[in-house]
């Protein structure tokens, strides 16, 4: 039963070629535990449990409908017409015969038409379940609770065959089964015997691809899920040898294709654990080339004796001396030019398909002292010619003379180095006024309209800027005035900094300071502003004013202005204090 | 498990035996179920869907006993013809002398002299359980209800009838009490049968009655151009298709002009002496059967059900004579069933539909005595009735139906619905508890 199974899910395999690597997949086992009936001595093969769309189903988690079709692993020698699929109760001691059973579905014709392909031509019998059909659920209601080792929540599935001339398989008493175990807490199931195999998969691939005739190739096989065993490689018919794979799966061999055309290579793996393991075979189709041309090359440099200056290297590929035509040039291929024996070309160049050369320019030149190039020749990818390798050419190259003279007459050069540093300089602000002594407003008065108190405008000044920054650079100034207030929290003891006006504002430059200064005035609000302060006008706000700005210049800038407070008629009576600050940047 | 056939296949098991070498095997007559198999007897009509249930059908479907299950469903067939004909007695229908143990005269086996009774059929006999004495066979629904109620011992499982046997029947309380459950397991119609060549013509049950009662005896006097006597033919006594279609009629007696047949043979017909005046109740599903038709009206793809007995195997297989040849033994009656037309009073043409049922003991419900070795279900629950009853756990709902734990009991499945349509029955399951 378990070789049926793996034929099954063997012919289910889709064997795919691309780029030259095949691919292919098989089946496999799992190590699980066999039930102690089996063989069951009444069972003509296994089953093959497949879903609604033909998938190979081994578990799942419906106890109501466990699958969709069923396939018997073998032909029915009974002859019968249709196949019922059945339940058996498994009891420690009977004859799987004898076991309690119930019917899982209604009896189907096979052929099944009704099948999904390609279930629908298979000739072994082939039972369709409906939705409520499969019902393990409730055989398992009706059935008495096992408790024996090997039997406890194990069932088997079972088809049959009626009909026909010869009663089909149940007049012998025969049938095709699975046991299936089942999870009675996770409410799931999955085939417990037989085994299921665990699939393999065996890739293939030669290099080099194509090859020529008597070229050796090197085959490797891959395969996965890495587990021991042996590949086998072939070449048609012809056995190329067993290799064992190492611990990753792979195995190689080599060997060296005798004639012209295509080889059709395989590479069978074959499991050491064949319970649990699936074989499998990858293939490859490998193009086989006539034997290669020989071929000559010779290299040319152009140089003039001095590193640094342009070096011109040209490679010339033909057919050699032995070839069938000595001295054509080769149509297809590379040239690599390596220098001193380095393992990093040069670069390479294209062999151009009429004259055969590959010619690379350096106009940087090499470096000084002595050189030996080569070119090699790599063939194109049909491998129509062999590759070969020019003579070495050999040559010195002179590094630039320095300090004296060597020749009357010749200029010699110097360079010398010499460094300066340019300061970052700084930008600085400063107001004479302090908290220890402020700008005294004065005592303010009503207005003549009675609707606000007013100072008398004073003179604000000597608002310094210092500016050492280097880079000539333009800088602005700022003014944001505080509320001014009288210690106390009632709406009445705040002075709101919009009703600080800030104006005329001009520039007395200092000592070689020669950017131009803007003013810009900022008088108190037009209507004398109140808390909650949120109106506009003044310095008063969230936002700093701007006050002036310059367009470069280094050097010092005195700024001057003239400031005046008003307040609203609800403003308490006392001493309001507050800020302005300035900022430069 | 059927009767008639599983005789067949023991008597070669037996000779098997024989030849390894057991010398000492006795002689059995047919199989006599042990004490832990399901028994059935009954209706005529009901008895190839029920032996189609237990053993499977000729098309390949399978019964409950296909499984092999230890225990089996056995069904006592009504006659002990598989072609479910009647057995004749050796005086023959006509000759006006039954011997001792033939006719419908209870009380004549030990008797040394003729009876009158006709026709002389055999009082055929079935071993109900091995080891006890031969019985009579029950022979129809109502046979086999009665048998049902009085057995004391328990030694039948359930009753098949065509007509209702319970205690709210239409036509009066039926031998079995409340104490006796019933699924409906198909219906079936019932119609006139006539020879395709007949004098007969679409009749009511006004008419019916008439014509059974002998007040109308010719074709003439029905509407007919014939002025033929007709000759109506009436199941045996006991019959559930006798006393539904007596129901149906209107008649509590038939005439003297009445000839007893078994029910739904339609090779009556062709056994009288003027066959295109013969009419006789038949079965739709019955006639299915011999037609090779499934419930639906389809061909079943087989064939007619029932063989030329006067054909033995041997010439079966060998295919001589001719007539016995393989598909050409089968028997296709020249019949119909008149099932269209318009009667010549005007009133509807008699074709009724009539449920069938299996009885079977209340108590054999609630039993906790599990059938099968392996198998917590009873014999009830695994085949006929599982309900889901008050307090009971484990239920589960299929199709949308609530059943007990284990599901759907064997009839209430789709394999067995399948069975009953090959037996030309259209399949349905209706429980009813303590009736109809």
């Amino acid at each position: 039963m378990k070789l049926n199974l793996r034929r099954a899910l063997a012919s289910a395999s889709v064997l795919a070629i691309a780029g030259g690597v095949l691919a292919a997949t098989a089946s496999i086992a799992n190590a699980a535990t066999t039930p102690p009936w089996e063989p069951d001595p009444n069972a003509l093969g296994s089953l093959t449990l497949y879903n609604s769309s033909g998938q190979v189903v081994t578990g799942g988690s419906d106890l109501t409908h466990l699958f969709d079709y069923a396939e018997a692993s073998t032909a029915d020698g009974a002859a019968g017409i249709k196949a019922t699929l059945y339940f058996g109760a498994p009891t420690p001691g009977e004859n799987p015969g004898l076991w309690f059973n119930a019917l899982g579905s209604g009896s189907t014709a096979f052929p099944n038409a009704s099948a999904p392909a390609p279930l629908n031509t298979a000739t072994n019998p082939v039972v369709s379940l409906t939705s409520s059909d499969g019902n393990l659920a409730n055989f398992i209601a009706s059935s008495a609770t096992q408790t024996a080792t090997g039997y406890a929540n194990v069932y088997q599935v079972r088809l049959v065959t009626t009909g026909g001339p010869n009663g089909g398989s149940n007049a012998n008493g025969q049938y095709w089964e699975d046991d299936i175990l089942v999870n009675p807490s996770a409410g799931t199931w999955s085939v417990e015997y037989p085994t299921i195999q665990t699939p393999t998969t065996t890739t293939l691939s030669a290099t080099p691809s194509p090859a020529n005739v008597g070229q050796q190739v090197t085959l490797t096989a891959n395969e996965s899920p890495a587990t021991p065993g042996s590949v086998d490689f072939k070449n048609g018919a012809t056995d190329l040898g067993s290799v064992s794979v190492d611990a990753s799966g792979k195995a190689t061999t080599t060997f060296t294709p005798s004639g012209a055309g295509t080889d059709s290579l395989t590479a069978t793996f074959t499991p050491t654990d064949t319970a649990d393991f699936g074989s499998s075979t990858g293939s490859a189709s490998l193009t086989v080339n006539p034997p290669a041309t020989p071929t000559a090359t010779t290299l040319a440099v152009t140089q003039d004796g001095n590193a640094g200056d342009d070096v011109k290297l040209s490679a010339t590929v033909v057919e050699g001396p032995t070839a069938p035509a000595p001295g054509t040039p080769v149509e297809d291929g590379t040239v690599s030019f390596f220098d001193n024996g380095q393992p990093t070309a040069l670069n390479s160049a294209p062999i151009t398909p009429t004259n055969g050369v590959a010619a690379l320019d350096i106009p940087a030149g090499l470096a000084a002292g002595a050189h030996s190039i080569v070119a090699v020749f790599t063939p194109g990818a049909d491998n129509q010619f062999e590759s070969s390798q020019s003579a070495a050419q050999q040559f010195v190259l002179q590094a630039p003379q320095t300090g004296a003279c060597a020749q009357t007459g010749s200029q010699c050069t110097d360079t010398q180095n010499i460094e300066a540093t340019i300061p970052v300089g700084t930008l600085t602000i400063s107001t004479p006024y302090t908290q220890s002594s402020p700008l005294n407003l004065g005592t303010l008065a009503l207005n003549s309209g009675l609707t606000e108190y007013q100072s008398t405008p004073m003179p604000f000044g000597n608002i310094t800027v210092v500016d050492t920054r280097a880079g000539d650079l333009p800088w602005t100034v700022q003014a944001l005035a505080s509320n001014l207030t009288d210690g106390h929290s009632n709406p009445g003891s705040t002075i709101c900094g919009q009703n600080i006006g800030l104006v005329n504002i001009t520039s007395t430059p200092g000592s070689g300071f020669v950017g131009v200064v803007t003013g810009a005035s900022n008088p108190a609000a037009s209507s004398v502003a109140a808390p909650p302060c949120t109106a506009t006008g003044g310095l008063g706000g969230t936002t700093a004013h701007t006050v002036a700005t310059a367009s470069a210049g280094l050097g010092t800038d005195v700024l001057n202005g003239t400031i005046n407070l008003n307040a609203p008629t609800s403003t308490e009576p006392g001493l309001f204090t507050g800020t302005i600050t300035f900022t430069v940047g | 498990m059927r009767y008639g056939k599983l005789k067949a296949g023991l008597a070669i098991a037996g000779m098997l035996v024989g030849v390894a070498g057991m010398a000492a095997q006795p002689a059995f007559a047919d199989y006599a179920p042990t004490s832990k198999d399901v028994v059935g007897v009954g209706s005529d009509t009901l008895q190839y869907l029920v032996d189609f249930a237990a053993d499977g059908d000729q098309l390949g479907d399978v019964g409950y006993n296909s499984g092999g299950n230890k225990y089996k469903l056995v069904n006592f067939d009504a006659t002990a013809d598989a072609n479910a004909r009647l057995a004749y007695g050796p005086q023959g229908v006509g000759t006006g002398s039954c011997a001792p143990g033939d006719g419908g005269t209870a009380g004549t086996g030990n008797q040394t002299t003729l009876h009158s009774d006709q026709p002389c059929t055999l009082n055929p006999t079935i071993v109900v359980r091995a080891g006890v004495a031969p019985i009579q066979r029950p022979n129809g629904s109502g046979a086999g209800a009665k048998a049902l109620a009085t057995d004391t011992n328990h030694f039948l499982t359930f009753a098949r009838a065509s007509a209702c046997e319970g205690p709210t029947c239409a036509s009066g309380a039926g031998p079995l009490s409340t104490a006796f459950d019933s699924i409906q397991v198909g219906s079936d119609p019932l119609a006139m049968l006539a020879a395709k060549t007949t004098n007969a013509v679409p009749l009511s049950a006004q008419q019916l009655k008439a014509i059974y009662s002998c007040t109308d005896t010719t074709w003439t006097s029905v509407g007919g151009t014939s002025s033929d006597t007709i000759i109506p033919i009436i199941p045996q006594i006991g019959s559930g298709t006798r006393s539904t279609f007596l129901a149906d009629i209107g008649l509590t007696t038939v005439g003297s002009c009445v000839v007893t047949g078994e029910e739904n043979d339609p090779t009556a017909i062709a056994a009288q002496s003027s066959p295109a005046d013969a009419i006789e109740p038949m079965s739709g599903g019955r006639l299915n059967l011999f037609l090779g038709l499934l419930s639906t009206g389809a061909t079943n793809g087989f064939g007619g059900y029932f063989r030329d007995p006067s054909c033995p195997l041997n010439d079966i297989n060998a295919g001589s004579p001719a007539a016995c040849a393989a598909g050409t033994n089968v028997i296709s009656p020249s019949v119909k069933l008149i099932t269209s037309g318009t009667p010549s009073d005007s009133n509807p043409l008699f074709d009724v539909s009539r449920p069938l049922y299996i009885y079977f003991r209340d108590s054999d419900v609630t039993s906790t005595t599990p059938w099968q070795p392996g198998s917590t279900l009873n014999a009830v629950r695994t085949l006929l009735y599982n309900p889901c009853l008050s307090g009971q756990t484990g239920c589960v709902t299929v199709n949308g139906v609530q059943y007990g734990p284990g599901g759907p009991p064997f009839f209430a499945t789709a394999a067995a619905a399948t069975d009953i349509s090959a037996a030309g029955i259209v399949p349905a399951y209706v429980p009813t508890v303590g009736g109809p």
